[in-house]
């Protein structure tokens, strides 16, 4: 099993065909970064690799099978980041975590002493409830919450936005440690600095995806 | 597949590693063993229950889900607009969008008013209504919008487009986003959206969030769910695999509720093939270990007690239980639909109710059980529940055989259970009685079985006493116990048990303060186990209920 996943040919019509013809294969440990305008679809391809919106067209394969056939396999590969942070805004940043996590007890407590949960900072804040955390800390416990079962896919829609800049640094520290792992991530982004990090470069123009050279202008 | 939830951090190089999940191809050995009848009774009582439970969350998520409500309106709009009466595959409805030959366009505006026909759109748009519907013959698509009046202002209420495959309507003052609705098989199509396509989501956006929690159930829904995921699966996927297969329709069958309104019935149907999926989901879970351990806590005072085995710890029960686990796929099948009754009183459920065969293990014969949990309307749910495990006739599953009722008022729990049965062709009727205070530990229950056709075939229990039972502890004690069998001597003795097992030393038998009892050893361990069985099961019915 090479290809860890295997976009073949989507699309996705609203008014009007967003994503035209999307391809894409991604292997163990490759980190692919997705920069497009404002309404270019890069959300919306997210959403369909994350299971949570279905294409009008083309095949999409995790691991060697169709995840549309068998939703649980969305659950079981893919951590997924969205846009908007995906908690329960009025209850605590540890039941948010409960409500995730797969594990037993005992290990969500390791996380919390030193596990992933520590390292983003949310070990002092677990008793809070959301509604009273900063844009940045939801964003914190959103990539947390994304990681905490340790799926091999991780799929990150603009994932540093307003976090500060040590924490930007330590997701990004986080996200090469996944990698290094084995896992594979696909986010879409604007902050050119990502360019850097990712193994490969996309832009998602016209409803197409195409690959560019690092150095190349994206944005051009 | 190594379930370690781990990162490790070398804090030399400041490395980050995690422990993925990777998927792998083989599932492994399934270990089937079903002898072990405590597992069993432990297991068929709670994956019931918690069938029925997220039975009930399920409907609940749907049905609080503001999308539903959109969905709803949509359908209600399509019926009023007389498009379901004419078919149930929507023909009718594309037929309507569709039929121009050449452009055309269509505006119809409403002022309010009472004539028939406005009477029910104006309670869907309030004091007056506009519909646009163009068709453009060159992209063979019709589209238009509905808006509704409000002051003077035409809000759009709803956007619809319709091609030769599909319609998708979506309200734009409260989504964004387009529900796609297929024409072919439309209706189980429109079910399938609102179930499968929202709850597919649940994992991953904001409205996971809104649909459940940003109501006023939220404290019940969140109790329910905490102890499913502390009793059972902690994992997301095994409780989403329901719902998105489960299929709602609303029907004529209501239930009256204690003020002697007529609560909406819905009916839930859970499809058998996804139950069995579920069912190995929990396997898998249990098999992973760390969803077991906060059951294994709770039944281990009971379960040193019965094994004798002062020494046995919640990682050995683990693995005691793992090895003897039941196999779950019989008691469901899968080429066979299952209906849950939910019935909904001022957007609360009130009552969710489920007819289940389940074989008897090691047996050819089924049993109906019917799991039912009734909430009372406006009550907290751990203020007064009834939580109802009947068994009911094989054929008629509308008859009731036996009746088990546990209520919980608040301040004691109290058992009723009515009902025949037939034993080696013998008509039995069967009642009990049953009170238990958790407060002061006192418990009373009476228990007959009287042969219908032999008057002197009969068997009462009557016992009061003190019973309770901590994490590590449990207090026995029946201050009284008669007995009186088929008119025979009547046997009364008193017990008093009383262990700590955690709190005694290591290899040391359980301490019991005092026995009085008239049988020999052996029958008395054999009762006193059998007490205990049933202690267990009522525990945790009580901890069901109780939240």
């Amino acid at each position: 099993m090479d290809n860890v996943i295997e976009i073949k040919h989507i699309g996705k019509k609203y008014k009007e065909w967003v994503l035209k013809d999307i391809s894409l294969s991604c292997s163990k440990g490759e980190w692919a970064a997705i920069y497009g305008s404002n309404g270019s679809g890069k959300t919306t391809l997210l959403e369909i690799l994350s299971g949570s919106r279905k294409p009008d067209g083309g095949e999409l394969v995790y691991f060697g099978r169709d995840p549309f056939k068998n939703r649980r396999l969305f659950s079981e590969y893919v951590g997924y980041v969205p846009q908007e942070d995906p908690l329960i805004k009025d209850v605590s940043v540890n039941d948010n975590i409960r409500l995730w996590f797969s594990g037993s007890k005992k290990e969500l407590r390791e996380l919390y002493t030193g596990g992933i949960l520590k390292l983003m900072g949310l070990d002092s804040i677990k008793n809070k409830r959301v509604s009273t955390l900063s844009g940045g800390m939801k964003r914190r416990l959103s990539i947390a919450l994304a990681l905490i079962n340790n799926p091999p896919i991780l799929l990150l829609d603009e994932p540093v936005t307003a976090l500060d800049i040590k924490y930007k640094a330590d997701v990004r520290k986080i996200l090469k440690g996944y990698i290094k792992s084995g896992g594979t991530v696909i986010m879409t982004t604007h902050d050119l600095r990502d360019r850097e990090l990712a193994t490969r470069v996309l832009l998602l123009k016209d409803g197409v995806l195409s690959d560019l050279d690092k150095e190349e202008e994206i944005y051009g | 597949m190594d379930k370690k939830k781990d990162i490790n951090t070398d804090a030399a190089e400041e490395e980050i590693s995690f422990d993925l999940n990777m998927p792998k191809d083989d599932d492994g050995d399934k270990i089937i063993n079903s002898k072990n009848r405590l597992h069993i009774i432990v297991y068929v009582i709670a994956f019931s229950a918690l069938a029925a439970l997220i039975a009930y969350l399920a409907f609940c998520f749907a049905l609080r889900s503001p999308k539903n409500t959109v969905a709803a309106a949509l359908k209600s709009t399509l019926e009023e607009l007389g498009c379901t009466a004419k078919t149930s595959k929507g023909e009718a409805l594309r037929d309507f969008l569709l039929s121009s030959p050449s452009e055309s366009f269509i505006s119809v505006t409403y002022k309010g008013g009472k004539t028939d026909d406005g009477k029910s759109l104006k309670r869907l748009f309030g004091s007056g209504f506009s519909a646009n519907i163009k068709y453009d013959p060159t992209e063979k698509r019709a589209s238009g919008d509905i808006a509704a009046n409000i002051g003077n202002m035409p809000v759009s209420v709803l956007e619809f487009l319709a091609d030769n495959k599909s319609f998708y309507g979506r309200a734009p003052l409260i989504e964004s986003l387009w529900l796609e609705i297929p024409f072919e098989n439309m209706f189980s199509s429109y079910n399938s959206s609102v179930l499968s396509g929202y709850m597919g989501r649940f994992d991953f956006t904001q409205d996971f969030s809104a649909d459940i929690f940003n109501t006023s159930s939220l404290r019940d829904m969140k109790s329910v769910r905490r102890l499913l995921a502390d009793y059972f699966c902690s994992d997301n996927t095994v409780a989403e695999k329901l719902w998105e297969n489960a299929y709602v329709t609303k029907t004529d069958e209501g239930f009256e509720t204690e003020n002697g309104r007529k609560a909406k019935g819905y009916c839930i149907t859970l499809k058998g093939g996804d139950l069995s999926e579920f069912s190995e989901d929990i396997k898998d879970n249990i098999k992973n270990g760390q969803s077991l351990m906060p059951l294994a806590h709770s039944i281990l005072p009971i379960a040193k007690v019965l094994t004798k085995d002062p020494l046995m710890t919640e990682e050995g029960l683990c693995s005691l239980i793992e090895a003897g686990q039941p196999d779950f796929m019989p008691y469901f099948d899968p080429n066979k639909d299952y209906d849950v009754m939910v019935y909904v009183y001022r957007k609360k459920i009130i009552k969710a109710e489920g007819v289940f065969d389940m074989p008897l293990p090691e047996s050819p014969e089924t049993a109906a059980i019917r799991l039912s949990l009734a909430f009372p309307s406006g009550r907290e749910l751990k203020d007064k529940a009834v939580f109802e495990v009947a068994a009911v006739d094989a054929v008629d599953k509308n008859k009731t055989a036996l009746k088990t009722e546990i209520t919980n008022d608040g301040t004691a729990y109290r058992l009723s259970a009515h009902g025949s049965f037939r034993l080696l062709g013998a008509p039995y009727n069967v009642s009990a009685e049953g009170e238990y205070s958790a407060d002061t530990s006192q418990y009373s229950l009476d228990v007959s079985v009287k042969n219908d056709d032999h008057p002197s075939d009969r068997a009462e229990l009557s016992s009061e006493g003190i019973f309770s039972m901590t994490e590590n502890s449990l207090n026995f004690s029946a201050e009284s116990l008669d007995i009186d069998a088929m008119g025979q001597k009547p046997l009364s003795a008193d017990i008093w048990l009383e262990t700590n097992p955690l709190e005694g030393s290591a290899g040391a038998a359980p301490e019991r303060s005092k026995k009085l009892f008239t049988p020999n050893e052996d029958e008395f361990d054999i009762i006193l186990d059998e007490i205990k069985k049933g202690c267990g099961s009522l525990a945790a019915m009580m901890q069901l209920i109780g939240g």
